[in-house]
């Protein structure tokens, strides 16, 4: 691309050729008014409010459809351009109606910011104005749409960039109206984006309504904690309570978006019922107690039953959205304390790969690769339920891309798929096996002479050729392996299979994980057969062995089993058949009282500081936005007490940064180191039974987002296939 | 002379059917093309020579327009005609469509010939039902004689012509959203550019020309651009249908040379209803800004001599009001069918037209106050250039015509709340 | 002689009888004192005394919950929750408080007032007998609203063409 010189407001710039006026000044930071013009939306240039005035022209032009040209001079504060201006403000504010004061956008709403520079203190509009009936799009989104001033980011973002048409216009001139043309709810995992293109108050979050004004809010800068991508949030609090969680940009994550899951999950830490105190129970009755008492019995029963069973019977469960720091001093205090029984992968079947790999789990590529991939290949991804954003960008890549998914399942993609193999569950593994026997055809050169034995007698047709061939056409293609893969009970060899065909295919790899920090986890050594940054370790017990063996004490960070692992009932009796069960969590309700003897509340999600480590590999941390109610405490605090208590050295923490800072160190000392497997696992055979797809449905997987009313509310709570009982809140 | 283009087999039996049109030299164009006489140039030639302007409204000179035309491109192209002929007042393509539709389609497969592209839709409004019929015979007749279809008359170019009947609506006369239209959108226009020409139909380059243009094609290339052009007016070349309706004892269509004086126009149309004055023109359909009798008798029906004297010819659609017209009552019809046709894309267009027709309405309704010409003036003039479209311009410059000529009509209402003609 | 005049002056008691001048003249004018409470002075329709909140006449609440008098109170004395209210949806404070320890009466919640919702009403002498009456509740100003009504509607129209 060549470059053009261009002048706005006399200041000298230098342009992309094809940029449009607007991009170049808002680079240069100079602001021009608009209200359809998003930097992610195609251009509409239908609210005509970035008018500017361009020499030599006759008349205002839209600054945002008007693309730069050599030696254009451009003034956009010139009597024409703000009289062009101030007439479109005029137009959009004779239908709009003045109700600031009752509107939640007051305060933040880009057209109240604009009339104050650009509108009228007197109104010439002396006739009736218009009058929308109100739509009711569902338990996330408040609607009035009297006030749409009809921008069309909300259409132009379903129809671009979630490639779902929830939203149009009907109707022809003042009559236009945006809306879901019959009745019915906006149902898309991203759709509570709307909330931030609106540029007025038409459209705003419901489960917030009303709550706070702009001008209340603090901002904290936090991380998401549902899906293993990591988004930038800011969380806005006022007065302590937490009143909406908002994107905070961040283009190699999640751009300028997030998904409703990330948004709306912040309701579970008001909505679920908090445990405030520290509990024991008593015969069989549960009693308040001090810190003190409560973590004296802990550090007892913990010292008898390590003791008694030489680390045997005593295993610590992490759950999905435990911090980096939470997972290592959980992991130190037990080893030292003399057992390797941690885990916090209570979803997975298949643990051959423990001891290979890599130190941290996820992606081999930056996320952001996925918008220019000519080839993507899914293995069992459902990523619309799963990682939402993730799914934007492969939609994206589909724009001159080819995306292509073998699942055995019904995958909802927003994209369209160039092919697509659905084998039943248990046979995703020789599914996937022919078509790197097909590229093996396809490039006989690359494997190695164990692969070619192994792959020896597999027989491929024509689709898994064609899915071989796009995958060595492309010039970027990666393979990209979802949840239910991890889940699956021939895993290692599905990522082996994956890892193979990559080298093969010249092709990016990596797989989705569970919850938000299952790469820190793992790095914090929070698992059976590695200790803190791949350390060495005697093999403990995983989460399956736990949960199915049955163990005498447990210890619960912010976990339910009986509720997230896939051997839900299993794991409910064998809590309750426990010595003893000590549970690290924020919430008073669901089954843990039932199968708990002590309960220690910890901080919830933005209510701890911490780190997570997300799907690519990079370490966020993050402050705690409010503070935890009643005698909560941030469970590293707990953690770290509960190791002293144990008459553990080493644990003199002062802060959490010195926690991640210790592993970080460690880390780095190591690096992310690979073991390649260079036998290819057994191809087993595994019954239908044990893979029929029971993934966490969206809005289950983890404590917080259980609780979290609005987003039960939705239609996706029901409609994801999930074979557990749906946790009640309040 | 009259009837001599677009109209040329009127006074003929059955003057729609294939054989009628072939008797006054139909289809002797093409072929001329296939007989290798013709080609690309000359005939880009011959229509600039002839100096055709569109016929749509907006009167840019088609042999410029055709060359505009990716034509070496590849990849498909696409040739459209606008016959949503929403505009008040016009209806001349109707009565193309109806007596002489085979001289549309030689019109298309020329351009489609000359921009090499296959496929031409022509565009109809949804009241079209007749026109519609005896286009889609006169396509199975041309079909037959293999004007139409694969090898055209063994030349090595196929042609396919779709007749799409639309839903009504004005704003699908601007080529843009009938090209929305066409794909099945909504009636939206694009911004431009990009330009039809380059991203049309399907996002390919598309050339969109009115009925009349393309009708007019096949009897220019049959005479020669020179024997067009000096029917007309230079840089107005041709006849052109004049839809005169109003006031007049005679309405109806017209095909005269361009530059006949308005006078001459008159007398075709049997003069003014009932003997009495002329009050006023609106000269080119209801988006042109009216002209008092007084500048109208003066002037010549082309596009240059009107646009001088501050109109436009628009689409030729010639509206008469006598004496006892009250201004303010046209004035108010016409901006509220702009109220009701504006697609609603852009603010200006959809706020401005309601805001304006509501005042106006006020103003009949003997609730006028001083300040409202004013407001009138200044809501026209914000709207005005300020759009994607010209529907903003089209709702805007009527209005500001009423009041530039007739503001005393609407002063007097505001005063004594009642018309200044009708009492 | 600066010092004999002053001698001579308090010889003969002019101080004195200036003073006492001043005091007569005093005894026969008209009187100014008010016996508070049976009487009292008068008030200007701009009085900032206690605060309420009006209702219309209909019994429906003013207060829309915007939280501009909460924004502008520089004494920050008033604390407003809202969210949706349960029967109807429409937005309205589940809790409006003043402390009126705080309060300087400088009115500008009231000008801040989009609906003339919060007012100062002409009530200055009030007392509290227990901790903690100090804060009006949304009720209490409610309360005050709905006795005041007529005094507050009727200053409200004479102010109005100053405003």
């Amino acid at each position: 691309m060549g470059k053009v010189h261009i002048e706005i407001d006399g200041q000298k710039l230098e342009a992309e050729v094809g940029s449009m006026i607007i991009e170049v000044a808002d680079k240069a930071d100079i602001y021009i008014p608009r209200f359809c013009y998003h930097k992610k939306l195609s251009v509409a240039a239908n609210c005509r409010m970035c008018m500017v005035d361009v020499a030599n022209l006759p008349k205002a032009v839209p600054a945002c459809a008007t693309p730069v040209a050599e030696g254009m001079v451009i003034d956009t504060r010139s009597q024409k351009a703000i009289n062009a201006q101030k007439a479109v403000m005029e137009f959009l504010l004779i239908n709009h109606p003045l109700d600031c004061p009752v509107c939640d956008q007051g305060g933040e709403c880009e057209l109240q910011d604009l009339s104050v520079g650009y509108g009228d203190d007197v109104s010439r509009f002396t006739e009736g104005k218009r009058v929308v009936k109100d739509k009711d799009i569902g338990p996330l989104i408040a609607t009035d749409m009297t006030r749409c001033i009809h921008c069309t980011r909300c259409v132009r973002f379903g129809q671009e960039i979630v490639g779902i048409r929830e939203f149009g216009a009907t109707g022809r001139g003042e009559h236009m109206e945006i809306g879901t043309y019959i009745e019915e709810t906006v149902e898309s995992e991203v759709s509570a984006n709307i909330i931030d293109l609106c540029p007025v108050g038409a459209l705003t979050a419901k489960p917030s309504q009303f709550k706070a004004r702009a001008w209340e809010l603090r901002q904290a800068p936090s991380i998401a904690a549902h899906d293993c991508l990591g988004s930038n949030i800011f969380v806005h609090h006022r007065r302590g309570e937490i009143i909406r969680v908002v994107p905070r940009e961040n283009e190699s994550i999640n751009e300028v978006w997030l998904s409703d899951r990330d948004r709306f999950s912040y309701q579970g830490l008001t909505e679920g019922a908090r445990l405030l105190n520290p509990r024991i129970k008593r015969n069989g009755e549960w009693e308040d107690c001090d810190w003190q008492t409560a973590l004296n019995l802990v550090a007892s029963e913990m010292k008898r039953i390590i003791g008694a069973s030489n680390g045997n019977d005593f295993g610590i469960l992490m759950g999905n959205n435990a911090t980096t720091e939470e997972s290592y001093l959980a992991q130190r205090m037990l080893r030292k304390a003399g057992s390797n029984n941690i885990d916090f992968r209570t979803r997975r079947r298949d643990y051959t790969g423990d001891g290979r790999g890599s130190v941290r789990s996820g992606m081999n590529f930056p996320m952001e690769n996925l918008d220019t991939m000519d080839a993507t290949l899914l293995i069992g991804a459902d990523l619309r339920h799963e990682q939402p954003l993730t799914a934007l960008r492969v939609r994206k890549s589909t724009g001159y891309g080819k995306a292509m998914a073998i699942n055995p399942f019904d995958g909802e993609y927003n994209f369209r798929l160039s092919n697509e193999l659905q084998p039943k569950s248990n046979m995703l593994a020789q599914e996937f096996a022919c078509v790197l026997a097909a590229a093996d055809a396809l490039r006989p050169e690359s494997l190695n002479a164990e692969a070619k034995e192994w792959l020896d007698g597999i027989e491929f047709n024509d689709e898994h050729k064609e899915i071989a061939q796009n995958l060595i056409d492309g010039e970027a293609s990666c393979i990209l392996m979802g949840v239910y893969v991890q889940e699956h009970p021939q895993a290692e060899t599905i990522n082996w299979l994956a890892e193979t065909l990559a080298s093969v295919t010249d092709s990016d790899w990596g797989y989705m994980t569970q919850g938000c920090n299952a790469a820190g986890n793992k790095i914090a050594g929070a698992v059976p057969c590695q200790s803190a940054a791949g350390g060495k370790s005697e093999q403990g017990k995983t989460a399956k062995e736990m949960l199915t063996e049955g163990l005498k004490g447990y210890m619960l960070v912010n976990c339910e089993p009986d509720v997230e692992s896939i051997w839900a009932e299993q794991a409910l009796q064998n809590l309750k058949d426990a010595e003893f069960v000590v549970a690290l969590t924020s919430f008073a309700d669901g089954r843990v009282p039932d199968y708990a003897n002590v309960m220690l509340p910890i901080a919830g999600c933005y209510e701890t500081s911490g780190t997570y480590i997300n799907v690519e590999g990079k370490w966020q941390s993050f402050a705690a936005a409010v503070k935890a109610p009643g005698e909560a405490r941030p469970g590293w605090k707990v953690l770290r007490v509960l190791a002293n208590l144990l008459d553990l050295s080493g644990f003199e923490y002062e802060s959490s940064l010195q926690v991640i800072n210790e592993l970080r160190e460690k880390f780095d000392a190591v690096g992310d180191v690979r073991v390649a497997r260079k036998v290819p696992p057994p191809m087993m055979v595994v019954n239908e039974q044990e893979t029929n797809r029971e993934c966490l449905g969206l809005y289950m997987v983890d404590p917080l987002v259980r609780r979290a009313g609005a987003l039960q509310k939705t239609p996706k709570a029901s409609t994801h296939p999930i074979s557990i009982s749906r946790v009640k809140t309040r | 002379m009259a009837n001599e283009v677009c109209f040329r087999t009127l006074h003929l039996d059955t003057p729609w059917s294939i054989d009628a049109y072939e008797s006054v030299g139909g289809y002797s164009s093409l072929k001329k093309i296939a007989a290798g006489e013709l080609c690309y140039d000359t005939i880009i030639d011959e229509l600039k020579l002839s100096a055709l302007r569109g016929r749509g409204g907006a009167g840019f000179p088609t042999g410029l327009k055709w060359s505009f035309m990716p034509r070496n491109m590849p990849g498909q192209k696409y040739v459209v005609c606008n016959s949503d002929e929403g505009e008040p007042g016009t209806f001349k393509d109707r009565d193309i469509l109806r007596y002489n539709p085979h001289q549309l389609i030689e019109g298309m497969i020329i351009a489609g010939y000359v921009m090499n592209a296959t496929v031409g839709y022509n565009y109809m409004r949804g009241e079209f039902y007749e026109p519609f019929a005896r286009m889609e015979a006169a396509i199975a007749e041309a079909k037959e004689r293999n004007y139409l279809g694969d090898n055209i008359l063994g030349m090595d170019f196929n042609f396919e012509l779709h007749n799409h009947l639309g839903a009504g609506a004005y704003i699908c006369g601007e080529e843009t959203a009938l090209i929305e239209s066409i794909e099945g959108k909504k009636g939206q226009p694009r911004f431009k550019p990009p330009f039809p020409a380059n991203y049309g139909v399907f996002g390919r380059p598309t050339n969109v020309n009115n009925t009349e243009s393309y009708a007019s094609v096949p009897a220019i290339l049959q005479h020669g651009g020179q024997w067009f052009l000096k029917l007309g007016k230079p840089n107005n070349g041709g006849t052109k249908i004049f839809s005169v309706s109003g006031h007049v004892n005679n309405p109806g269509n017209f095909e005269i040379n361009m530059g006949t004086p308005f006078k001459d126009l008159l007398e075709l149309a049997g003069g003014v209803l009932g003997g009495k004055q002329l009050k006023a023109v609106i000269p080119g359909g209801s988006s042109s800004p009216v002209l008092p009798a007084d500048i109208m008798m003066d002037l010549t029906m082309d596009y240059d001599s009107i646009g001088k004297a501050g109109s436009m010819l628009g689409s030729g659609a010639v509206m008469v009001l006598d004496e006892n017209t009250c201004m303010v009552e046209v004035a108010a019809i016409t901006a509220h069918f702009y109220y009701e046709e504006s697609c609603g894309q852009c603010s200006p267009c959809r706020e401005g037209t309601g805001w304006m027709s509501r005042v106006i309405h006020r103003i009949l309704k003997g609730d006028g106050r001083a300040e409202d010409l004013d407001n009138l003036d200044r809501v026209a003039g914000n709207i005005m250039g300020r759009t994607i479209c010209a529907l903003g311009d089209a709702a805007a410059m009527p209005v500001q015509g009423f009041l530039k000529h007739f503001r005393h009509e609407f002063e007097y209402m505001i005063e004594h709340k009642r018309s200044m003609v009708k009492g | 002689m600066k010092q004999f005049k002053q001698f001579i002056n308090s010889f003969l008691l002019i101080e004195l009888l200036k003073g006492m001048k001043v005091t007569f003249a005093n005894m026969f004018r008209k009187k100014i004192t008010v016996q508070y409470p049976e009487e009292k002075t008068p008030q200007s329709p701009r009085f900032r005394g206690l605060h309420a909140l009006r209702t219309y006449p209909n019994g429906e609440e003013r207060c829309i919950a915007c939280k501009l008098c909460e924004a502008v109170c520089p004494a920050a004395a008033i604390t407003i929750e809202a969210g949706p209210r349960e029967d109807d949806g429409t937005r309205r404070t589940t809790k409006y408080e003043i402390d009126l320890f705080k309060c300087i009466f400088c009115g500008f919640c009231e000008e801040s007032c989009p609906v003339d919702s919060i007012v100062e009403t002409r009530v200055f002498d009030y007392h509290f007998e227990e901790r903690g009456l100090h804060i009006m509740t949304k009720d209490m100003l409610l309360e005050m609203g709905r006795i005041h009504e007529d005094q507050i509607a009727a200053d409200r129209e004479a102010d109005a063409k100053y405003r």
